[in-house]
């Protein structure tokens, strides 16, 4: 049980971590960005006005306009809903199914160990963007399959991390001390294991999570992603791949926020890690 | 000739003053002991002197080494230094090496570094310097890697490192405390004579002054980055002038007092183990040749009596670990049969074996690595209670968290605290609480003082023989120091190469071992008394 003030506090320390605190507050103008779009953005993303296409930032476009005169903020802002729930979901996927896959390795060893791994291997051999290309060529281009084709390519890097966290914590003397107090395989994985190695999981996950964005970035930008009209970053990039030389605006905008919300998720894992360890809490 | 001379020494880390106004030298061909208990601030003494200190460690005072000023010393002098003038042994010989490099590789890398000679001459030097420290290169090529050697090869190798160019200065901080008593012998001695020839000088840290009163012709004691007594070693011993060097040379020497009986007859035995083997598959020379199986134990047959605190003492590597992991239900055996309480446990499930936990439980050596780290102290004090028939509520829970703590003199307020919040001793403190909590009948107990400092080893004893007559249980106590053994245990047993090889009373076994094991474990055990009585002797 965790009293109110206990949280408060550790929400302090938590604070006083700059990564953590500079990571919160870019994740956080993304999240808000896409959760604004629900409501509200400057122009609606399906007005095409050609004669105001190509125009740089200025005060009634902030971030310019595209080759169909669509508002570039606004598609930013819509797009990000894509981008974080594509990324999203495929982190679940990847940690939801690798790493009991792995956990379940790391304790039973010996054949199911072998199997599990060499199968991991396998998918793991195949990058996502061909696995990607595999699903749609079977099943149709679409956000749900680029979702699904990124879930599976983060499989085996969760069920790996997991793995290797779980062989080295496996022979540490509390394990044993656990098993003389006898706790069996499942219940020593949950109590002893799986809390010794959430700060790995959690670096791992913010990883995956840019890579998942860099990801649908790349399905996008390919063809392979969300389907127009909806917008997405990926396709913004490809789109002004022909314009770069008359509209850079096209361009380095969507870019920035790739960059932006890749760069402020590996500070928020970052300081999430050492937030979370209680032997890097100082003692005041 | 005063080869190295420390003139009021400090070190100011952050805000804290870890280190006063150090003095400290030491003589060509000195041995000069330095000892303190963790945290005293040997190790910083050291750091100070190769200029390794961390970052953020400011350090005032004087260093001299061989007429150079240390502190002025840039750090380019300070690399053609160390390892050339000055060499230094860490404690623990499996991370001193790097693993993915042959010892040949390494022990020639400082020669050639500091010297330029060819790889030819390097490697003849190294040869030579690997079979002075007793690894000839008959048998250990020079293309062997750490990971092939045992602890006490690897830390001759390491010392091999050090000394692989003739460093006027020896630095070896706690050298022996990884290994068991035996090895500890080996490379005291093998030290001593390296400064006999070659008249270095060596400063040699350690926390137990029993290690050190056999070797060291000097000790200066160190308390809190204070130095508290220094001098000759016959006369520090024998006066004990400063209460503190008393105090460490009681700790040294400390046998707790008992309360049980120290022998009772046999009666209905509590654990009996008959023929027990346990033998691991080794690798195949080739594909058509059979596993050669390695036999880590080997048909041993005991048995303990309920409330008796027995001894298994023997070398590292000997089996003793193995045994107590099968006894506890750990490890299958592959032959043979344990009885706990008359019921025969090593074929039972983890289900079956519930009600038999409950009554069996275990503390191991280390303090650190023997809690979740991730858990506060009533959680895993409290762990054993999973092995209750029926789950207590949280108010009984914590009154029996309460009591276990208090048995052992944790005051039950720090149950809110994390295992790193406490100190090596308290945590194994917490370990016992954990252990007796389920009010066993048996304990096992790997190593479970070896890791601690005197001082504190000595508070442990205290706790185990307090636990052992307050409660009656039952102890089978690991260890391969025998003054250990002869604190807290009735009975031992000696064991070698996965066999028991003698079997009796305590005082019995340690005073006339008659088995080859048991005599080398007896003499190469450090005992103040001994190294004392020799001293007075040689000088009339």
């Amino acid at each position: 049980m965790i009293s109110a003030t206990a949280w408060r506090e550790s929400l302090f320390k938590a604070l006083a971590n700059r990564s953590f605190l500079v990571g919160l507050l870019i994740t956080g103008t993304v999240a808000l960005m896409a959760a604004l779009s629900f409501f509200w953005t400057p122009y609606a993303v399906g007005t095409f006005d050609i004669a105001g296409k190509l125009k740089p930032p200025s005060v009634a476009h902030w971030l310019g306009t595209d080759h169909f005169g669509r508002d570039i903020l606004s598609m930013i802002m819509v797009g990000s809903r894509n981008s974080i729930a594509v990324a999203f979901v495929s982190v679940m996927i990847g940690a939801g199914v690798g790493v009991p896959l792995g956990l379940w390795a790391a304790a039973r060893g010996g054949i199911i160990d072998e199997l599990l791994m060499r199968f991991n291997d396998l998918v793991f051999a195949f990058p996502a963007l061909l696995s990607a290309v595999l699903i749609t060529a079977v099943f149709g281009p679409g956000a749900i399959n680029a979702i699904i084709a990124i879930g599976i390519f983060n499989v085996p890097v969760f069920a790996r991390v997991a793995r290797g966290a779980a062989l080295s914590l496996w022979p540490r003397e509390y394990i044993l001390a656990a098993r003389a107090s006898g706790k069996g395989a499942a219940r020593i994985t949950v109590e002893h294991i799986l809390p010794n190695m959430t700060n790995l999981l959690i670096v791992q996950g913010t990883i995956q999570f840019s890579l998942g964005i860099l990801a649908e970035a790349g399905l996008s930008y390919v063809g392979l992603g969300s389907q127009p009209p909806m917008p997405s970053w990926g396709r913004m990039l490809f789109e002004a791949q022909t314009m770069i030389s008359i509209a850079p605006h096209m361009a380095v905008f969507p870019g920035l926020a790739i960059v932006f919300t890749v760069l402020g998720l590996n500070l928020l894992g970052d300081g999430l890690r050492d937030v979370l360890d209680p032997k890097l809490q100082q003692v005041r | 000739m005063t080869l190295l001379e420390v003139r009021k020494l400090s070190l100011r880390i952050g805000p804290v003053e870890t280190l006063k106004g150090i003095d400290l030298a030491v003589n060509a061909g000195e041995i000069r002991a330095l000892v303190g208990e963790s945290g005293s601030g040997k190790s910083l003494t050291a750091l100070s002197i190769m200029k390794l200190l961390p970052a953020g460690a400011v350090p005032a005072g004087q260093i001299h080494f061989n007429g150079r000023d240390i502190m002025a010393a840039s750090e380019a002098e300070m690399c053609g230094l160390r390892g050339n003038d000055i060499g230094m042994v860490f404690q623990e010989p499996m991370t001193a090496l790097n693993p993915v490099k042959t010892i040949g590789e390494q022990v020639s890398e400082g020669i050639r570094l500091h010297t330029g000679a060819s790889r030819a001459i390097a490697e003849e030097r190294t040869r030579r310097i690997l079979d002075r420290v007793g690894l000839p290169s008959s048998k250990f090529p020079l293309d062997r890697y750490p990971h092939e050697l045992s602890g006490g090869q690897r830390q001759r190798v390491v010392i091999a490192i050090a000394c692989a160019l003739k460093p006027k200065l020896l630095i070896a901080d706690e050298p022996t405390t990884a290994l068991d008593v035996v090895l500890q012998a080996q490379i005291l001695d093998l030290l001593q004579s390296l400064v006999d020839e070659e008249k270095m000088g060596l400063l040699l840290i350690s926390h137990d002054l029993a290690v050190v009163a056999d070797i060291a012709h000097s000790i200066t004691v160190l308390r809190h980055g204070e130095v508290m007594d220094s001098g000759d070693t016959t006369r520090i011993l024998t006066e004990q002038t400063h209460p503190y060097t008393r105090q460490l040379a009681q700790a040294s020497m400390h046998i707790p007092e008992r309360t049980t009986p120290r022998y009772r007859p046999p009666h209905d035995a509590l654990l009996s183990v008959r023929n027990l083997g346990r033998s691991y598959r080794g690798q195949r020379a080739g594909l058509f040749s059979r596993h050669e199986d390695t036999r880590a134990v080997d048909d041993v047959s005991f048995d303990l009596q309920p409330g008796q605190s027995m001894a298994l003492v023997g070398r590292s590597g000997c089996g003793k670990s193995t045994l107590a992991r099968m006894i506890l239900a750990l490890d299958k055996p592959s032959r043979g049969e344990i009885r706990f309480s008359s019921q025969r446990i090593d074929q039972l499930d983890e289900i079956a074996l519930r009600p038999i936990r409950q009554n069996m439980q275990v503390v191991f050596q280390d303090p650190y690595g023997s809690f979740n780290p991730r858990h506060k102290a009533e959680r895993l004090v409290s762990e054993p209670l999973y092995l209750l028939d029926r789950p207590l509520s949280a108010a009984e829970k914590r009154e029996r968290v309460d009591r276990s703590l208090e048995r052992v003199g944790i005051a039950p307020k720090d149950r809110g605290k994390y295992p790193h919040e406490f100190s090596g001793g308290q945590r194994q403190r917490l370990a016992i609480a954990r252990a007796i909590i389920t009010e066993p009948k048996l304990i096992v107990a790997d190593e479970p003082v070896s890791a601690l400092d005197v001082s504190i080893r000595a508070q442990i004893l205290d706790l185990f023989a307090d636990l052992n007559g307050r409660l009656g249980i039952a102890y089978l106590f690991i260890t391969h120091n025998l003054s250990v053994a002869r604190a807290v245990t009735d009975t031992v047993m000696v064991m070698a190469d996965g066999q028991i090889v003698e079997h009796g009373r305590t005082e019995d076994v340690l005073r006339h071992p008659q088995s080859e094991a048991g005599r080398a474990l007896v003499e190469a055990s450090p005992d103040l008394h001994k190294a004392l009585a020799r001293r007075i002797g040689e000088q009339g």
